[in-house]
């Protein structure tokens, strides 16, 4: 039930959807699929003046751009996961979005972008993201541009745009090079990610991005180890880079500390053990 | 007549399709707030963010103006509007006649957070809520007492206004000398529980819409009653209306499980409004505020004795029990039935349990599956599990060599409740085929290092048919059958349907005793105008009481139409079979019901002869095995019936994350003569997985100052079915000398069991960590503090 008052909108054009959004200061929100802002307003959390939805907006397909898939801020987890460009040339992405939980009424509405703007710490777009090394395209009337995606989160549901802008596209280097693996630890189907780790080999190196077990995510980068002790030694590392712990409902201090080592090893194990396909 | 139940014709033992299972599936039927009327008001509560406090001022000028808002009632108006709402079950012995929280707004004083101070009333649900956070409440926060410890010390605030201390009861069982034979036995295990809150999470939270009709001073309530009658005789009191001009109607429910029994002061609360302003009011529970239903925190300390041989040689037990505020339901009792289930299904000579209810600012307990039965299988369960590990036995064997053999039965629990019937060992030797133990012992020695395989039991006794002398639920239950002249039959129960399908095993047992299918039958149930005065939902009696209620109706009007046909077939009344829809005579003449229901009308001095008109029977079933008169130890017995049930639960603890995952699960159940097995197999199965969520995921959580926390799905984890292997289950039939049709009661029980048998096999995966364990649920962050103090040591 929202009980607040505030206007709705749904522009045609961006133009038009950028004027709204500097019209209304700190008071405005934008909406993909209100998987959050909706149960935001229903508990009162949240009392934006306005809500602008960019359903109208075209930004809902995924298109290669060069050596880029460009997603577009308004494309769902449904349309990635029926993606073929997501499919062949971003399996790390796909893998992650397979683990994404809620169901087909979730998929067809939320969307990848929506999750990284709302940048809950305890999500899975973060830190999926940043191991991709993925860029935010955020438009405003003072114009365009591109955030990467270790710049994008800068605290706990904080990131870089500012209340004008709006994000309206993902840009991904592609294809995502070497093996990958993506690994979430959660304490039930129901529950939220409590940490993720996603993986990547690249050229000789590992690459590792944490995500839920900090404020933001956290990047780390390895030589390919050749020992099992090195995995180990890298877990303990990734343990170690965590200089302030996400806490929540469902994990107090220490869990994700106590638990990052496993699943840090897991991750590289995964992706050290994969066989080329 | 006996021999018609086994007659070919008979539908008991058959697992009919549920008669309303296509509309279900169809999403055709109409919960309460389908019904909410087009013209209907919509509330909303301001609830206090305190849990204690006084109320100084509600300012509701802002709220009032606002655009839809019809109405803002406040404490102080309702008090003049309305009395409390009397209890279900009114307190006994020293603490009779106390005051509680029996009404709908606080005038005063708040006792817990989220209690409601005032009723915001609107023309739209939105228009309502959006007013309701505009009503200013100015509070004097109080000291509140939140744990019991702090209830129960020296000075601490009294809860409730009018008492004298927190103790709100305390209940003392015991049979043999429990504490010398502790003193002096050659094995003894101590060990301690603590039970997190938890709640039932019905998929519908409440929903009560409130009809006045001014022209007849009658007022109408639809909604979500488990208990209609009770709800009657509550809100009528509360609002000083003839309990014949109050109707309660209960639609169909989207689950139950204790929650939605009588006593939630909302009942009152749309009566009067709508009394008040003469329109439909109605009150739909939010997700939210369904999560303040809480219970089950308690904390128990135990002790179990044994000899050499593993004879289990005493038990005692000693617990309080965190029961928050008192209101009209009577979900704080929870505790009381708990002591009485000890030692559950052991021969145990020497028993001592304690229990202790303590009163806090924390909203009333609300009941759940379980009804308090399943913590005292789960604290036996545990206690006789870290016997074994003590004598080094395994588990199994354990139990096998304590369990009550079938010849002992009846027996008399230390509570005075009297066991009926059943094999337990011989349920134990099943479900150790069943689920495979050796195999299962055999994988677990055989899994590579560092692998955590934990293989739990769980024997779970679930006394049920509450019947306890000055409440409701009460001992009996009745029902009204009546064939119309076309040859209809319609039967209907005071007892309601949470959802399970009780209707259709009703219509089998009617359908059976007049040679109709189950589909002919129509079942009325949830209208308090249309059917006897009942219970209606409650420890597994749907089938337990009213079934057989409807059985006796059932035989009378078979009694009657055999009369009608010997008149008509010239054949002697006692010859007359039942069978697809006709009466026969032994000569192989034959005539069809709906002849013969119209013959019986149209022809009552021929066709009807000697037979009382119209073709209606009211029959009540009385339990039987209740005992009202106290035996030496001053105990009575309020439960009729004892169905028991073997868990065995695998799995695996990830010793990286603390994360349990579920492997396996089995169970044998028996509930004596099943009149629908499918029926019974769902609702067991359901209760297994409340069990399984209960031990490792479900935890209400607050902060400091009694706030709820843990208020939606992502916070309050349930199982889902990924969650979950496939479910075995198997069930034994070994019918109770105490009920007609050798009926036990199913619905509620397999909770208690699987908690136990899951809770026991994270323990086994422990290994010598065990003993830590003493928190349920045994979440990830909890196991993984256990596991790192170990590796520390």
């Amino acid at each position: 039930m929202i009980g607040a008052r505030f206007r709705f909108t749904r522009p045609e054009t961006l133009e038009e959807a950028l004027d709204l959004l500097a019209g209304a200061g700190g008071l405005g929100r934008v909406i993909g699929g209100g998987s959050v802002l909706v149960p935001a307003l229903v508990a009162g959390q949240d009392a934006p003046a306005l809500v602008v939805d960019i359903g109208r907006l075209g930004l809902g397909s995924v298109r290669e751009e060069d050596s880029d898939v460009v997603i577009g801020a308004a494309a769902t987890y449904a349309t990635l996961l029926a993606s073929e460009v997501v499919r062949r040339r971003l399996p790390l992405l796909a893998a992650m979005l397979r683990e994404v939980t809620g169901g087909p009424g979730l998929w067809n509405l939320a969307t990848p972008g929506g999750a990284a703007c709302y940048a809950n710490p305890a999500s899975d777009v973060p830190g999926c993201l940043v191991a991709l090394g993925a860029a935010f395209r955020l438009a405003s009337r003072r114009g365009e541009r591109l955030v990467a995606a270790e710049n994008f989160f800068r605290g706990a549901f904080e990131t870089e745009r500012s209340p004008d802008e709006m994000l309206t596209a993902l840009v991904l280097p592609a294809p995502e090079p070497g093996r990958h693996a993506y690994y979430k630890l959660k304490h039930a189907a129901s529950s939220w990610p409590i940490v993720t780790a996603s993986c990547l080999s690249i050229d000789g190196r590992i690459r590792l991005c944490l995500g839920a077990a900090a404020p933001v995510p956290l990047l780390l980068d390895w030589p390919t180890p050749s020992t099992t002790e090195a995995v180990a030694a890298m877990a303990e590392q990734v343990q170690a880079a965590i200089a302030t712990e996400w806490t929540d409902e469902l994990a107090g201090p220490g869990y994700r500390r106590a638990v990052v080592p496993a699943v840090a090893a897991r991750a590289i194990r995964a992706v050290l053990e994969e066989r080329t396909s | 007549m006996d021999t018609d139940r086994e007659a070919a014709g008979s539908w008991v033992g058959r697992s009919v399709p549920r008669l309303d299972g296509g509309r279900f599936v169809a999403g055709e039927v109409r919960y309460a707030a389908d019904l909410i009327p087009p013209d209907a008001f919509h509330v909303a509560l301001v609830r206090s963010p305190h849990a204690r406090a006084r109320i100084l001022a509600v300012e509701t000028e802002e709220a009032r103006g606002m655009e839809g808002v019809v109405a803002v009632v406040d404490g102080v108006q309702a008090e003049s509007l309305a009395v409390p709402m009397p209890m279900v079950l009114p307190f006994l012995g020293p603490g009779a006649g106390r005051p509680i929280l029996g009404r709908a707004l606080a005038a005063r004083l708040v006792s817990f957070a989220g209690q409601p101070v005032a009723a915001v009333v609107a023309e739209s649900p939105h228009a309502a809520d959006a007013a309701a956070r505009r009503v200013i409440v100015r509070y004097e926060a109080l000291e509140t007492v939140q744990d019991t410890e702090a209830a129960l010390a020296e000075g601490a605030p009294v809860v409730h206004e009018g008492w004298t201390s927190n103790l709100v009861a305390t209940d003392h069982v015991r049979a043999g000398e429990a504490a010398a034979v502790l003193r002096g036995a050659p094995h003894v295990v101590r060990g301690e529980l603590h039970l997190r809150p938890s709640t039932a999470a019905p998929m519908e939270p409440l929903c009560y819409i409130g009809d006045w009709e001014t022209r007849t001073g009658r007022l109408t309530l639809t909604g979500t009653f488990q208990n209609p009658h009770a709800s009657r005789w509550l809100v009528a009191t509360a609002l000083g209306l003839r309990e014949s001009d109050l109707r309660v109607v209960a639609p169909a429910m989207g689950g139950t499980f204790g929650y939605k029994m009588s006593g939630h002061t909302e009942e009152a609360l749309v009566g009067l409004l709508s009394r008040l302003l003469g329109r439909p009011v109605a009150y739909v529970e939010s997700r939210r505020d369904c999560f303040l239903g809480h219970c089950r925190e308690q904390h128990h300390r135990f002790e179990i004795a044994a000899d050499g041989e593993g004879r289990i040689l005493a038990f005692r037990d000693t617990f309080v029990a965190d029961v928050g505020t008192i209101g009209p339901g009577n979900g704080w009792t929870m505790p009381l039935v708990a002591a009485t289930v000890f030692p559950t299904l052991y021969d145990v000579p020497n028993v001592e349990v304690s229990c202790t209810l303590v009163a806090t600012n924390k909203a009333p307990w609300q009941p759940v599956r379980g009804y308090g039965k399943e913590v005292a299988n789960l604290v036996m369960e545990r206690a006789v599990d870290l016997l074994a590990a003590e004598l080094r036995l395994d588990p199994a064997e354990l139990r096998a060599r304590n369990l009550l053999r079938r010849a002992d039965l009846p027996r008399r629990l230390p509570s005075g409740l009297n066991l009926d019937s059943g094999d337990y060992p011989e349920a134990l030797t099943r479900l150790k085929a069943l689920f495979g133990y050796d195999a299962w012992r055999a994988r677990q020695a055989a899994a590579a290092d560092g692998r955590r395989i934990g293989i739990g039991i769980g024997c779970e006794l679930t006394p049920e048919g509450g019947a306890r002398p000055g409440a409701f639920p009460s001992g009996f239950e009745t029902a009204s059958i009546r064939m119309s002249p076309t040859g209809d039959v319609q039967v209907a129960v005071g007892v309601t349907s949470p959802g399970s399908g009780n209707e259709t095993g009703i219509a089998q047992l009617v359908g059976g005793v007049l040679g109709l299918t189950p589909a002919a039958i129509r079942v009325v149930q949830g209208d308090t105008d249309a059917v006897p005065v009942g219970t209606g939902n409650a420890s597994s009696r749907a089938i337990l009481y009213g079934g057989a209620a409807a059985h006796l109706a059932a035989v009378d009007l078979r009694a009657k139409l055999a009369a009608c046909a010997a008149n008509l077939l010239q054949a002697p009344a006692d010859e007359i079979t039942f069978a697809e829809g006709r009466a026969c005579a032994p000569s192989g003449a034959s005539v069809t019901l709906a002849a013969l229901a119209l013959g019986a009308h149209t022809h009552p001095f021929t066709v009807a002869d000697g037979v009382e008109l119209p073709l209606e029977a009211t029959r009540s079933y009385r339990a039987r095995n209740i005992r009202v008169t106290p035996d030496a130890n001053g105990r009575i017995a309020t439960y009729s019936s004892f169905p028991y049930s073997m868990h065995a639960v695998a799995v695996e603890l990830d010793p990286g994350t603390g994360r349990v995952t579920v492997l396996d699960v089995a169970a044998v159940h028996d509930c004596g003569v099943m009149i629908n097995p499918a029926l019974v197999t769902g609702q067991l199965k359901g209760a297994i997985v409340m069990g399984l969520g209960a031990a490792l995921w479900e935890e209400l959580t607050q902060d400091g100052e009694g706030r709820l926390v843990s208020d939606r799905f992502k916070t309050y984890l349930l199982p889902r079915a990924t969650d979950l292997p496939t479910i075995r289950v198997d069930h034994m039939a070994t019918p109770s000398p105490f009920h007609p049709l050798g009926m036990k009661g199913a619905g509620e029980s397999g909770l208690g069991g699987a908690l136990a048998a899951a809770t026991n096999a994270v323990a086994d995966a422990l290994g010598a960590l065990s003993p830590g364990l003493t928190t349920v649920p045994a979440t990830p962050p909890r196991l993984m503090a256990l596991l790192a103090r170990g590796a520390a040591r």
